[in-house]
């Protein structure tokens, strides 16, 4: 190998490990760091941030985890809670059909308060599977997309309720529980 | 929960709570209260405070269960998993209860009664779904820990029951007969039995 070519290779070398370097990087700075290092969204119709969120798993009984890109916009949080409420085919959703989110607000605790309309008590099945599902769906994926954020309280209606459908209780704020989450 | 060819969670449950009664009078000559013996609703504070007033040695809540799929099958038994303020409540007990000269229900409020028998109820879940899991008619029975509302104010070893899923045909359709009725009704006063010291070679209360 000639002085040239092996300079050649080397440089080449460096770089492939500095490109590599940087794309592990990458991968390595989790979804809610993008989102603290985005700039104020200029045009949220074209930003996108990776979220987290939790859909009926096939088996009933868990939570498949989905990455799904949810439009940038400030606050984050109605926007996660609107992709997490209607979820793309084939996807099921742990949450009622029609219910949708009427408030959405975080104290200076950390506790998350989220406000969705009646159909989430009305239209549930009952069961405890189902409602913890419904219930850990949304505490998750608030949780899971916003670091700031370390409990969330469901109100239906602009009220606090004990239960939404007779099991769980959500009198107060619940912490996120991944016990019931499978990876997609 | 109302099953797809329209089992339901009501009738069907006060079917088993009747026959499980009539078996835990026969053989453990226990007293049993139902919280409701007809076709009423019964509000969940008011079915802890049915049990805490009768100074109850043991709660069992029993349900049919729901899932966004019709494949989910098996039992579910449950005990309560605390929050941050139940844990709370549970430390100061503790403590409380290091200090002579108090009693529990002095010091724990009454919503975090349950808090103090936390220990007692997974065991006992554990032991509810060991009798249902070695009847393969259940097909599965697992245990779980879950912010339920009816075990949080129960002031003794309190357990919640899924007993099938109504949701899931086959299930639905065993969920009324005979046989599963007897089925559920045999696991728990075994289970029951074992909890309270009575089979053959346990000793006293765990």
């Amino acid at each position: 190998m000639t002085r040239r070519r092996f300079f050649a290779a080397a440089a080449a070398l460096a770089a492939a490990i500095i490109i590599g370097a940087v794309l592990a990087v990458e991968l390595l700075v989790p979804p809610r760091r993008v989102e603290q290092q985005a700039p104020a969204p200029v045009a949220p119709t074209t930003a996108h941030i990776s979220a987290t969120l939790f859909f009926a798993a096939p088996d009933g009984q868990r939570l498949l985890a989905v990455r799904q890109e949810v439009p940038l916009a400030d606050p984050l949080g109605p926007q996660i809670l609107a992709a997490q409420l209607s979820p793309p085919a084939p996807y099921a959703s742990a949450v009622p059909k029609g219910t949708k989110l009427r408030a959405f607000f975080v104290t200076d605790r950390g506790d998350a308060f989220v406000d969705l309309t009646p159909e989430v008590s009305r239209g549930h099945a009952g069961g405890s599977t189902a409602e913890l599902l419904t219930v850990y769906a949304i505490v998750n994926a608030v949780t899971a997309n916003l670091p700031s954020v370390r409990r969330v309280q469901i109100l239906v209606d602009g009220k606090e309720v004990e239960t939404l459908a007779g099991h769980v209780d959500v009198r107060r704020p619940l912490a996120r529980d991944m016990s019931l989450v499978v990876q997609k | 929960v109302r099953g797809r060819s329209g089992a339901i969670e009501k009738r069907i449950t006060l079917e088993t709570a009747r026959r499980l009664k009539t078996l835990l009078e026969s053989r453990l000559a226990a007293r049993v209260i139902l919280t409701r013996e007809d076709d009423v609703a019964v509000a969940l504070e008011a079915r802890t405070a049915i049990a805490n007033t009768n100074r109850a040695d043991l709660f069992v809540s029993l349900h049919f269960n729901a899932a966004p799929s019709p494949d989910a099958a098996g039992a579910v038994v449950y005990s309560l998993l605390l929050d941050r303020e139940g844990e709370q409540a549970r430390q100061q007990a503790r403590l409380a209860a290091a200090a002579p000269g108090t009693r529990t229900l002095d010091i724990v409020p009454w919503e975090f009664a349950q808090a103090w028998h936390l220990d007692a109820s997974s065991g006992l879940a554990a032991l509810v779904a060991e009798s249902l899991g070695r009847n393969t008619m259940f097909r599965s029975a697992s245990v779980r820990r879950a912010p339920l509302r009816v075990l949080g104010d129960v002031n003794a070893p309190a357990v919640l029951v899924e007993l099938a899923y109504l949701t899931n045909s086959a299930q639905e359709q065993l969920a009324g007969s005979e046989e599963f009725t007897r089925g559920v009704g045999e696991a728990l006063v075994s289970a029951l039995a074992r909890f309270l010291g009575h089979a053959e070679g346990a000793g006293a209360l765990p």
